[in-house]
């Protein structure tokens, strides 16, 4: 199933920070879209994101880069485990297997990191959208 | 060398006469004294008449080739081995029964390698009598090479020629190999290349070198006088032997001269057969260069096994053969050789299980190692600081990354959900990034205005006092000392 525009679009209010559109689109979503589409769109946006950000860098700046997510507040401590948050960016690069993590642990995960690393380029609005375009390229071919 | 050939009764060859299965039956003891049997003196008479003959033709021919004599008289080692080169040496009657008995030999073997050794003492007992008594039996079976052959020879008239070349290489293989093979080796099989033995003195350069020469004079068939090498000349054999030489007085001639070495080929004698087939009609050039060219191939392969070359030998020289008797009979018996010479040198291969023990005490010197040279330094890089490839290895990474199907339960889209409300309150507690301002021009600030401090007043009120008090003594003090100067003045 290919990737919906609702999907993008929702994904975007995510990461634009637009907390009550993200909220709106994301209760609006069917439920196809949100147990397929939109879930391959957040893999694909977290693989793009990664891939610019560690796709040249070295394996230590992975774990720095979890250390400083983890440090920005106690949520973010609570939530991300961190050896998952690295096995997951180490995936992307190339580097070991993730097939033994649960779906509710790799896709929360990649949200919160995904939304930090987009914070984090502070991409304006073609930017980001331009980023999303290549994301949903990505998911629609792994969905396809 | 050769007096251990010196027939003294037991007849150390009787061993391979025994080996040989189809061996015809010996001729009937020699009984001197015996009614209907030559006595000892006739014998002798007989022999010696037949050697004073011989002796004489080889005289007569060494006068003719004196350079041959020549050669006659050097050593054996050094002596240049061609069998039609040597002349004949005088032999002296001998009969073997003065060193034992004669029946032991009367297979027909003649020592005759010790006349090398002994500087041409002949050891042959020549008994014309019972060489005629034998007759054809006797024929076939030193027709091949043996010196005995000689006084049939001289008979020659006995025997017809046909009968002769079809018989001689009938003849067993194995007799020549007691005395004469060592003679062939260097005459024949040098230059055919068979002979590789493993007790040949002979450098295999030199056997490498001397078949060209041979061959060269065997095709010319005269004997070249100006050798580029400085060889004595090699007398062709038609040059040597006598005007009314047959193919039995060729063969006589070149079993004499042979050193006692026993050689382990017994495919000479054929070849001793198959080279009076070659003096009689060179041999082309065709199979000439294929003879030296698989020569060198064996001077360089030390694997190679007699048979194997025996096997060569016998393919290339068959043709020649015109009867294929000969070829038969050699084939035989360098079969027969090829398999005690494969016995030999044969090597055997333990396993263990499946693999060689080899490749199993040590495997890692069994192993064949890798020396290519790689095209470039692929030395890896450490695994915490390797560099990831984004666009080579981007699709690959891409499809061990992603799902085998985006397909997520209610309760993870439900969770999905939530994190993206974490995510807003991690943006909302972020600080507003703002803005710079930058001036034109220069801020000038202002003197800092402090205010009045406790401790300072209280200090000052006290000094302040302090002044007061001694401004007012002074006044005092000089208010009354100017009454007192009044009073005093006063």
């Amino acid at each position: 199933m290919p990737v919906t525009d609702d999907s993008v679009a929702t994904l975007r209010a995510l990461l634009a920070g637009e907390s009550a559109e993200y909220e709106r689109l994301y209760g609006n979503l069917d439920a196809a879209a949100r147990r397929t589409g939109y879930p391959a769109m957040i893999d694909a946006a977290f693989f793009e994101a990664v891939d610019r950000r560690f796709g040249k860098g070295k394996a230590s700046d992975v774990v720095e880069f979890v250390g400083d997510v983890r440090s920005k507040s106690l949520t973010l401590e609570e939530q991300i485990d961190p050896r998952i948050a690295e096995r997951l960016i180490q995936a992307v690069l190339g580097d070991g297997s993730i097939d033994d993590i649960d779906d509710k642990a790799r896709f929360s995960t990649e949200v919160i990191l995904l939304a930090v690393l987009i914070a984090d380029e502070q991409l304006d609005s073609t930017g980001l959208d331009e980023f999303l375009d290549g994301a949903r390229k990505l998911a629609d071919r792994w969905t396809s | 060398m050769g007096a251990d050939r010196v027939s003294d009764g037991t007849d150390t060859n009787a061993e391979t006469v025994e080996e040989q299965p189809d061996r015809r039956p010996p001729p009937p003891p020699d009984k001197p004294g015996t009614d209907g049997y030559p006595s000892r003196a006739d014998s002798r008479n007989g022999a010696m008449a037949a050697n004073d003959a011989s002796s004489q033709k080889a005289e007569n021919q060494t006068e003719d080739n004196p350079e041959t004599s020549q050669r006659s008289q050097e050593p054996v080692g050094e002596r240049d081995s061609t069998s039609t080169e040597q002349p004949e040496t005088p032999r002296r009657p001998e009969s073997n029964e003065a060193s034992g008995t004669d029946g032991g030999n009367t297979d027909g073997r003649r020592t005759a390698g010790s006349e090398v050794g002994t500087g041409g003492a002949s050891e042959l007992e020549q008994r014309p009598e019972e060489i005629g008594d034998v007759g054809g039996q006797k024929q076939a079976l030193d027709g091949q090479v043996t010196p005995q052959d000689k006084a049939g020879s001289a008979e020659a008239g006995e025997q017809p020629a046909d009968k002769r070349t079809g018989e001689a290489p009938s003849t067993d293989i194995g007799e020549l190999t007691l005395a004469d093979t060592s003679s062939v080796r260097h005459t024949v099989d040098i230059a055919d290349r068979t002979s590789v033995g493993t007790d040949d003195p002979v450098p295999v350069s030199k056997a490498n070198e001397t078949p060209r020469e041979s061959l060269d004079d065997h095709r010319d068939g005269v004997t070249d006088e100006a050798s580029e090498t400085g060889r004595p000349p090699v007398a062709a054999p038609e040059s040597i032997l006598p005007a009314g030489g047959s193919e039995d007085q060729q063969r006589i001639e070149a079993a004499p001269r042979s050193d006692t070495r026993r050689g382990e080929d017994t495919a000479h004698p054929a070849d001793v057969e198959t080279k009076s087939g070659q003096d009689e009609q060179p041999r082309p050039d065709g199979p000439t260069t294929g003879h030296l060219e698989e020569m060198s191939e064996v001077a360089e392969s030390s694997e190679d096994t007699v048979a194997a070359r025996s096997d060569k030998e016998t393919s290339v020289e068959r043709p020649e053969d015109p009867g294929g008797e000969v070829a038969s009979e050699v084939e035989s018996a360098q079969q027969a050789e090829g398999n005690s010479a494969q016995s030999k040198h044969r090597t055997y291969e333990f396993n263990v299980g499946s693999t060689p023990i080899r490749v199993r005490i040590d495997p890692v010197g069994a192993a064949v190692a890798d020396k290519t040279i790689p095209a470039k330094d692929t030395e890896p890089e450490p695994a915490g600081d390797r560099m990831a490839n984004a666009e080579d290895g981007k699709r690959s990474r891409e499809d061990r990354f992603r799902k085998k199907a985006y397909e997520i339960s209610d309760d993870t889209a439900d969770i999905v959900g939530e994190a993206g409300k974490t995510v807003h309150d991690f943006l909302a507690e972020r600080p507003p990034t703002g803005h710079s301002m930058t001036r034109s021009s220069p801020e000038l600030s202002s003197a800092p205005h402090e205010g009045i401090n406790v401790g300072d007043t209280a200090s000052g009120i006290v000094a302040a006092g302090i002044l007061v008090g001694e401004l007012g003594y002074r006044a005092y003090r000089g208010v009354r000392r100017r009454r007192e100067n009044n009073n005093a003045g006063d």
